[in-house]
């Protein structure tokens, strides 16, 4: 079951398609866990041993800062909201598949759009650590020849980030779309072991591809 | 004319085209294969010096992306032809 | 010049003298052998992998359990490429998305052999992946302790060398379901 939407604003129509409904539908429940998880947080007690879903988010935390660390060093710690983000949204985004909903990035315009983040914070990063004219000096390392293949290089990143995404997450809708239609009644045999490795193993694999690349890109480019 | 029954010059660059778009897909095979390699290295490397992954996960994928471009290059060859169809003149 | 330019134009007319779906179908088929192809790399890769598990087996026999893990992981991993020419091609043979479309009958069968074309690209992944599997493996035989550090390394490093196979399936795709060249 996927809801698509068609408004109307300033006389014309927008047509929204069930992925972008279904990924305001994962930002509005991480919202509401990320609220729910931050008024516990307030009242516990910083001295006792913590339990159930704190301990569980303490730890979580705790991951991707000793991930975001050895990635990217000690001194880029401010990094940590913003791949915590991402990991959850993808995870949850990938594996709303297992749900039966159709995973936001299973369209095209969201892998790029993280893919895009990743590439303007390489470059901005890139620009404020080294400035603007170590950064173009980059391009021309080790050989100025090799240049035009740098800039290729840099300009790839992007595309292959995105792509893998996309084509990853969609494969597996689509291989189960046609499963689920050709095995008819007897799919449910079938399709728990397939939506394992599909939806579960293939999406948290995506996951921290994107995220570990992103990581080093950027700090590649700060070096 | 009907293309049933007879074909023009720009339905056969089209099905020309599909067929080169496929074609031009089998350059994939090097950067797995170097990619891959790449990434057994690093498994090594990793195995025997725990301590400095992330210098060695870093320059993995520095090599890999290298790597990645000719594939890169197959991809936007293909989607060219696919797509804009250039050779349609 | 001559002879060969008729040669092609005789063929050509040949073909358009068959109704358009079967023509559709005769591409469908050749695609089908063609994408099949990629279940080299696979062989070539897993094989590796298993290779170099019996090796370290027989270094380290007390490490087996683990040692095979690794290796069934990162040739599962490996797998990949073959399941998705295999899906492509049972696409094609059960489900073929492009008897139904509306398009010049030559141009659909083309597409049709070009996506089966495309997906011979996932020999290669599939080589490396099994690479990264071996090495791994042998890795862990060494030093089982840091196995998570090392099957961390190797999953990261396969999964950038799936791109390529990701690529070759997405023009697979983009001929099979979205194909540019209908009317």
């Amino acid at each position: 079951m996927n809801i698509e939407m068609t408004l109307t604003l300033f006389g014309n129509e927008i047509f929204i398609p069930s992925t972008i409904i279904n990924s305001w539908i994962i930002v509005i429940l991480l919202s509401i866990f990320a609220i729910v998880v931050n008024r516990k947080l307030k009242k516990v007690n910083a001295a006792e041993k913590p339990s159930g879903l704190i301990n569980v988010i303490e730890m979580s935390v705790e991951g991707v800062q000793s991930l975001v660390k050895s990635t990217m060093g000690d001194k880029n710690l401010g990094f940590v909201p913003y791949i915590g983000t991402l990991a959850i949204y993808l995870a949850v985004a990938n594996l709303f598949g297992l749900l039966g909903f159709k995973p936001p990035t299973s369209d095209y315009n969201v892998p790029l759009a993280l893919a895009l983040i990743t590439f303007f914070m390489t470059q901005y990063y890139g620009i404020k650590s080294k400035g603007l004219g170590g950064y173009t000096k980059s391009f021309f390392e080790p050989i100025p020849f090799l240049a035009p293949l740098n800039v290729i290089g840099e300009l790839a990143n992007p595309v292959s980030l995105s792509f893998r995404l996309f084509g990853n997450i969609l494969s597996g809708v689509i291989i189960m779309g046609l499963l689920y239609g050709a095995l008819g009644w007897i799919a449910p045999i079938v399709t728990p072991a397939l939506h394992v490795y599909f939806d579960l193993f293939a999406g948290l694999i995506q996951t921290f591809i994107f995220i570990m690349l992103t990581m080093v890109f950027v700090s590649m480019a700060m070096e | 004319m009907d293309p049933q029954t007879a074909i023009t010059g720009r339905e056969l660059i089209l099905a020309a085209s599909a067929i080169g778009a496929g074609l031009a897909m089998i350059a994939g095979i090097g950067p797995g294969i170097g990619q891959g390699y790449a990434a057994g290295k690093a498994a090594e490397a990793v195995g025997r010096q725990p301590e400095a992954q992330g210098d060695v996960i870093r320059t993995m994928i520095l090599g890999q992306a290298v790597a990645e471009t000719t594939g890169i290059y197959g991809l936007v060859i293909a989607i060219i032809l696919l797509f804009v169809q250039p050779l349609l003149g | 010049m001559g002879g060969t330019g008729n040669f092609i134009l005789d063929f050509i007319n040949w073909l358009l003298t068959f109704e358009t779906k079967d023509l559709i179908l005769a591409g469908s088929a050749i695609g089908i052998g063609a994408a099949m192809i990629a279940g080299i790399g696979p062989g070539i890769g897993q094989g590796y992998a298993a290779g170099k598990a019996a090796e370290a087996v027989g270094k380290t026999p007390e490490n087996s359990r683990q040692i095979t893990f690794v290796m069934l992981l990162g040739a599962a991993v490996a797998e990949t490429s073959g399941i998705l020419a295999l899906v492509i091609a049972l696409i094609l043979l059960f489900s073929n998305p492009l008897i139904t479309v509306t398009g010049v009958g030559l141009i659909i069968s083309a597409s049709a052999i070009g996506a089966g074309l495309s997906m011979i690209g996932g020999i290669g992944p599939a080589i490396g992946q099994g690479y990264a599997a071996g090495k791994a493996t042998e890795a862990v035989g060494k030093r089982p302790n840091y196995q998570s550090t090392i099957v961390r390394t190797m999953i990261l490093g396969q999964a950038v060398a799936q791109t390529t196979g990701i690529y070759s399936l997405i023009i697979a795709i983009i001929l099979m379901f979205a194909n540019p060249f209908l009317t």
